[in-house]
């Protein structure tokens, strides 16, 4: 391996005078590649922990920065987005060209190009890396990942992939840190190699056709070979793109361009794909050797056939939720009992520790009976995210995409809102800023408006607490259990629901034309337990951070309003009756009864009411809100009493009913799958949807549309419920 | 006003603050913003290592 990577760096030919870096001998490396390339990792291994992290000028592209020392040099590498193409059609790619071509504010142009090409999946990622090539900048093909391409059978000539990129080939593992130290020589030495160029030769009549768009470019500053490749870029693409916008009578010659290619008889659209892959088939040929003749099935191929199967598929994705969720409740439930055990006793202490007062009250029935609530959900959360975990790591997630995305077409969702979506499962956040690969802005703005109906995790105490304590753990059909079987139909409800409502949006206020996806499906692996272990302990610390913060600070803030104004309980009232009284003469029990109307017809009394008012700042904050009440509501010797079981003896003060039946908790559950209760989102939405007014105006119609929703799900669930004679 | 209910009260005006502050940061901040990121972004618009 590192004999090999050794022969690949040599020159194709004598190099002409290199130009010496700029910035007093500090090297500028620009990494890039197609996404699942290993980019990161190699971006990681290079600069360790070494990184900073911030945002292109002008744009919501994260921009990540590292640097590492080279003998006395020292390297700055900038980590470009994952991007399929210099097409310029998404923000991401938007962002690598102009970084390339040093049209990015604020960045130089890199003194060195390093392209990160999947060694297993050389034919669609040497698209980038000839566009790159093009670019004229010294460049090196960094041969990533070459172990997994060896076990599938593919060898890599990486000599003879040099002479035909005329661009130094450096094979790598960048997850086992090969190759790194010749790639570092590589890219220490690439100023001094002759600048690659474009390799193959357009038909005569486009390539006199491109002459005039390549002329204004080069006067406008544009090495010739970067201007060749713009202008051949150009033909395909609807918008010059941001960092062209300031070169003059340009979209002129562009179209004056795509019409001569036009007259000759070629597509403008697909002239530059055919030319590339054209030459990308000749150069595989050359250079790669599969073992085996006609490329025997894989373990991966067999195991495809059944899990891609087009109706066998769907259902094996369906059984396999159905198997993670039912596992949630069968091993969180020990774990939460000991959590619950310890707040309990936690309570015990403080409250002997402390006389009694306002202030043992508030550690109590606040602080403990508040977070306590949450926390005592955070096994089920670690559950979920390794199931996710192994899911991922195993390579089927991606198949799931795949199954996924016959669904978002016929839906006219882009097929690469599947991925944003699915990151929704764990938070809307980052799911939301993951739509910026979306290249159509009516796609991206559609899938921002749905992607918060995907059950986020934020959700799992609220469904967990309800389920577990309302819904009985019958079996169901022999093997399921109807716990798990309820919490899979939250989860599909929002899925459905979500696919549904963008349907509507791109038929009318988004309308647009869906495009197909292209999407690898990396082979089958054993999941990795540093991978999952980092996976699941983020998550956790994310909701122990949450817990810590916001919801600590709310409990403390609920408390307050459901400790004072103090009133006097009527004379000879029980005990109970005091407490009851205080609770409703509160601030809080008063802003509750003032929106009981609104709740009641959902089945809901004043208690749920509040829960529901304070969780718009985020979903969990109802089920601390909860604890916070119930726990401020109860007696003292009831302080070792669980929330679930406060909860399961809830009556209505006038007619002694049960509060809580299985309808009501239902109900409940399907207002939160809906409802877009978290500031955070809303936040985000905003800021992608266009910031200023223009993000106010969506995040409002969406959390408009999304209560909406909620209000007459919840209702239609009761009083249908009701009239059906299960409530 | 005794010691405990002092205690109890600066509690509670710290969490009151740390939440209006918190509203501040995401809600406000972003709508500030132009959706091109920038130092008003908010607090968990992942835009920056807040």
């Amino acid at each position: 391996m590192e004999e090999a990577a050794a022969g690949t760096i040599s020159a194709p030919a004598a190099p002409p005078p290199a130009e010496s870096p700029r910035g007093g001998g500090v090297l500028h490396v620009a990494l890039i590649g197609n996404p699942n390339t290993g980019k990161s990792t190699l971006f990681n291994a290079l600069t360790g922990m070494r990184q900073r992290v911030g945002n292109y000028s002008g744009v919501t592209v994260e921009r990540v920065e590292g640097r590492y020392r080279d003998g006395d040099a020292s390297v700055t590498v900038i980590d470009l987005p994952g991007t399929y193409s210099l097409s310029a059609s998404s923000p991401d790619e938007e962002i690598a060209l102009a970084v390339l071509t040093g049209h990015a504010p604020g960045i130089d142009r890199p003194d060195v190009v390093v392209v990160v090409v999947d060694a297993a999946n050389l034919e669609r990622n040497l698209f980038l890396a000839s566009q790159v090539l093009e670019l004229g900048l010294p460049t090196v093909v960094a041969l990533n990942q070459v172990d997994a391409a060896e076990a599938a059978g593919i060898r890599i000539d990486a000599i003879e992939l040099t002479l035909e990129l005329g661009a130094p080939v450096v094979p790598t593992v960048a997850m086992r840190g090969e190759g790194l130290d010749v790639l570092k020589s590589a890219i220490r030495k690439a100023p001094g190699l002759p600048r690659p160029e474009r390799q193959f030769e357009l038909p005569v009549e486009a390539a006199a056709a491109l002459v005039p768009v390549a002329q204004r470019l080069t006067d406008a500053g544009f090495n010739p070979s970067a201007a060749a490749m713009e202008a051949l870029r150009l033909l395909a693409v609807r918008e010059v793109g941001r960092h062209l916008q300031a070169v003059p009578e340009l979209e002129p010659a562009v179209t004056a361009a795509r019409a001569r290619v036009e007259a000759a008889g070629l597509s403008p659209i697909s002239l530059e794909a055919e030319s590339r892959y054209g030459w990308i088939a000749d150069v595989v040929d050359r250079t790669v050797h599969r073992a085996g003749a006609g490329g025997a099935r894989t373990v991966t191929d067999r195991v495809d056939a059944v899990v891609l199967h087009r109706v066998g598929g769907p259902l094996i994705f369906v059984a396999l939720m159905g198997i993670v969720f039912q596992s949630i409740f069968a091993w969180a439930e020990p774990l939460i009992g000991f959590v619950e055990g310890i707040f309990g006793a936690l309570g015990g202490a403080v409250a002997s520790a402390i006389p009694e007062g306002d202030l043992q009250s508030l550690l109590v029935d606040g602080v403990i009976g508040g977070v306590g609530s949450v926390l005592v959900f955070l096994p089920q959360i670690a559950i979920l995210f390794l199931f996710i975990g192994i899911l991922e790591d195993t390579g089927y997630m991606a198949r799931a995409a795949f199954i996924m995305d016959r669904f978002m077409r016929s839906v006219g969702l882009h097929g690469r809102s599947f991925i944003p979506l699915l990151s929704g499962y764990a938070c809307a956040v980052p799911g939301i800023m993951a739509t910026r690969t979306i290249e159509s802005r009516k796609d991206r703005v559609a899938t921002i408006m749905v992607l918060p109906l995907m059950s986020c995790s934020a959700r799992i105490p609220i469904y967990t607490l309800l389920i577990g304590t309302f819904i009985p753990p019958i079996a169901v059909a022999g093997v399921w259990n109807l716990q798990g079987i309820t919490l899979l139909a939250m989860y599909l409800l929002g899925t459905v629901t979500a696919l549904l409502v963008a349907s509507v949006f791109k038929r009318t206020l988004l309308k647009g034309q869906a495009r197909p996806m292209i999407m690898e499906l990396p082979p089958y692996r054993l999941p990795r337990l540093r991978s999952l272990a980092l996976s699941v302990g983020h998550r956790a610390s994310m909701f122990l951070k949450k817990a810590g913060t916001v919801i600590l600070a709310l409990s403390i803030v609920l408390w307050a309003l459901a400790t004072y104004p103090k009133t006097e309980a009527p004379a000879g009232a029980s005990e109970q009756q005091a407490q009851e009284s205080q609770l409703a003469g509160s601030t809080l029990g008063q802003l509750g009864h003032a929106v009981e109307p609104l709740v009641r017809p959902l089945g809901y009394d004043w208690k749920i009411g509040v829960g529901i008012l304070s969780s718009f700042a985020a979903r969990e904050v109802f089920v601390s809100t909860m604890g916070t009440i119930y726990g401020v509501g109860s007696d003292a010797d009831e302080g070792s009493s669980t929330l679930r079981e406060k909860l399961r003896n809830e009556r209505h003060a006038s007619s002694g009913a049960i509060v809580y039946t299985p309808l009501v908790a239902v109900g409940l559950m399907v207002f939160y799958v809906y409802a877009m209760m978290c500031m955070s989102t809303i936040a985000v939405v905003i800021r992608e949807t266009g910031g200023g007014w223009t993000g106010v105006r969506w995040a409002a119609f969406q959390f408009g549309w999304m209560l909406g929703l909620a209000y007459l799900s919840a209702l239609l669930v009761y009083q249908g419920g009701r009239a059906l004679g299960w409530g | 006003m005794d010691i405990q209910t002092l205690i109890v009260f600066l509690i509670v005006l710290a969490a009151a603050l740390f939440i209006g502050n918190r509203f501040r940061r995401t809600l406000l901040a972003a709508r500030a913003t132009t959706g091109k990121g920038g130092k008003n972004c908010g607090p968990d618009c992942g835009c920056s290592p807040h």
